[in-house]
């Protein structure tokens, strides 16, 4: 029988929050490693299927629509079309802005039909409506601040309770957004600057899940007795198990020091390069250093810090996700 | 009788059409009649581009750094459609855009940069912080650098085909200052350059820079000038950007980078509450 690719308890507690705050309009970041399943949680909110246990009667009353923001062309104009073109995403939604569509008078202006469709949709109907901002690292560092303060004004055009965001980025929000000062000056970072929450590697339940799904597709199915392993050498982290277990199934049980065996598979190592990259550089450096056992008293706040970005387990003494990503830094 | 070729781009592309090699128009959708005719595709939408910048001066001191900023390729606009000066840019970009726009955007710099620095009164004896203030975050000539250096590059781009987008600020990101502060495969003398161009570095910044520099990891150059240049003062009198008599200007306390991420910085994620 084909494994569904989600538990209804996937991401427990990162589902319950953001639908919590959807519900009163409220916004969020999530701050994720690049291949931790930030996509796979979009998909899950986009799907829907499992949504209904945290908001019961509310359930058609909250939508979320995704926007994909690896696509923008870094305009403003863009920005407004990628939100409106989710608007059409969520079949429940879709039909909604057919309707919209049939009784509103033709805009040439992108900004002012996506503020009509919104309105229509919070206001008239009188629903909850979280835009979920996918990979916006580049729209944030990049802005311009007055393109990011129209997704405050948006909100304020009427739809205070209804409109909300959640944000995903890899690295700190307002960091991202230094070049213009968007801790100080920004009314949509303010919207969420208080919820930036970090999006850890998958619990072991959803790991074991994930892994029994990615087993089942591979067509040369781990044996159970690996399950172990295969889950330590991941530490929950979505692309990297991918990644063992396509491996694992090409060239069979590897013999011998395991970690050693997958820490030297390109693949391995370019995902684990991938991951390291999308950290801010403060990161990169500090994390560097635990790798190769050379890290100091002061460096302790940023390990405090990568502890709640889940790229450690521990502190004293050291534990990572993956001794996978030890390993490659070490032979950088 | 033979039927034309028709090409159509799509989205922002555009198509020149030359004959014989040399250009005849740019078109949304043209029909080629003979082999003579070849077309090059090529995209009207704007990009962020980074160039790297090494070996620059800067009152002596050699530094690298990035340059980023958002442009198109459109010489439709840029060019008011002159065929004379379409066929110019066309012909003559045989060689990689990048590179192009690389050697422009380097010509420019350097000008823009050299003028700054001839009207700045630095004194003999200026620290290696002093010496790069003109770039340094927080120096008001780096803004007056970053504005003029938009103008005259909003000025000289068109004439190569592309349009700057100021709506997306130039920005200078990556500043190394290795190439004066180590001495490869002499630690000793590596320690002597420190020590002699940030004097303010307290033992540990010291010992952490160095396990950088040898590792080749990121520094934030910006932080350990400020705190390098702390014993004598990073804003003193020597300071070439400063007016003797002005009111100091307070460094910024977070620098926009992320090179080093201050206790607010880290104090901002938090975790996901625990159901139940």
């Amino acid at each position: 029988m084909p494994t569904t690719r989600y538990l209804p308890t996937y991401r427990q507690k990162e589902a319950r929050l953001i639908t919590q705050l959807a519900q009163r309009g409220q916004s969020l970041g999530f701050v994720g490693l690049a291949g931790t399943g930030k996509s796979n949680l979009v998909s899950f909110l986009r799907d829907g299927t499992y949504l209904a246990q945290y908001l019961g009667e509310e359930t058609a009353r909250v939508h979320f629509a995704p926007v994909d923001a690896t696509t923008w062309q870094q305009t403003p104009d863009h920005l407004w079309q990628l939100m409106l073109n989710s608007l059409n995403k969520p079949q429940s939604l879709a039909k909604l802005i057919e309707e919209a569509a049939s009784t509103s008078a033709d805009q040439e202006d992108t900004l002012n039909v996506l503020k009509e469709r919104i309105k229509f949709i919070c206001q008239e109907r009188g629903y909850q409506l979280t835009f979920i901002l996918d990979d916006f690292d580049d729209v944030l560092r990049t802005g311009p601040l007055p393109m990011l303060e129209q997704l405050n004004e948006l909100r304020s055009d009427g739809n205070r309770e209804r409109l909300s965001y959640l944000v995903f980025t890899k690295k700190l929000p307002h960091v991202l957004g230094r070049t213009h000062q968007l801790e100080n000056n920004s009314k949509f970072y303010d919207l969420f600057r208080h919820h930036v929450f970090a999006l850890d590697p998958y619990c072991d339940e959803d790991a074991r899940h994930m892994l029994d799904h990615l087993n089942k597709e591979s067509g040369k199915p781990i044996s159970r007795r690996y399950y172990g392993e295969v889950l330590t050498l991941a530490g929950g982290h979505a692309r990297l198990l991918s990644v063992i277990v396509g491996i694992w199934a090409q060239s069979g049980d590897p013999s011998g020091d395991r970690v050693a065996y997958f820490g030297a598979q390109p693949e391995v190592q370019q995902e684990c390069r991938r991951l390291w990259q999308g950290l801010h550089q403060h990161e990169q450096k500090v994390s560097m250093l635990v790798a190769k056992g050379q890290p100091t008293d002061h460096h302790k706040d940023v390990m405090d810090h990568l502890l709640r970005r889940g790229i450690l387990k521990n502190i004293d003494p050291i534990e990572w996700f993956s001794p996978l990503l030890p390993w490659v830094l070490k032979g950088e | 009788m033979t039927l034309p070729r028709r090409v159509k781009a799509t989205g922002t592309k555009r198509i020149a059409v030359f004959r014989d090699g040399r250009f005849q128009r740019v078109a949304g959708t043209v029909l080629l009649w003979n082999d003579s005719d070849t077309i090059e595709e090529f995209d009207t939408k704007f990009e962020r581009h980074s160039f790297r910048l090494t070996s620059l001066y800067i009152n002596g001191v050699e530094l690298d750094l990035t340059v980023n900023l958002t442009c198109a390729f459109d010489p439709s606009a840029t060019l008011s459609r002159d065929p004379k000066k379409m066929a110019d840019v066309f012909e003559q970009r045989r060689q990689p855009v990048h590179d192009q726009l690389e050697a422009e955007v380097r010509r420019v710099f350097e000008r823009q940069l050299q003028h700054m620095v001839s009207q700045l009164d630095l004194s003999g004896n200026a620290t290696i912080g002093q010496r790069v203030l003109p770039i340094l975050e927080g120096s008001p000539t780096r803004s007056l650098l970053l504005k003029s250096l938009e103008i005259a590059l909003d000025r000289s781009l068109p004439d190569l085909g592309y349009k700057l987008n100021r709506d997306f600020p130039i920005t200078f990101t990556n500043l190394d200052l290795s190439p004066v502060m180590m001495d490869p495969g002499n630690p000793t003398r590596t320690v002597e350059l420190i020590r002699r161009h940030l004097p303010g570095l307290n033992m540990a910044m010291l010992e952490d820079l160095i396990a950088s520099l040898q590792a080749g990891d990121p520094i934030d150059w910006q932080d350990l000038l400020r705190e390098g240049d702390a014993a004598i003062g990073w804003h003193s009198d020597a300071d070439p950007s400063q007016p003797k008599k002005a009111e100091p200007t307070p460094a910024p306390s977070n620098p926009p980078t992320d090179h080093r991420l201050s206790k607010e910085d880290l104090s901002v994620l938090k975790q996901v509450p625990e159901v139940g």
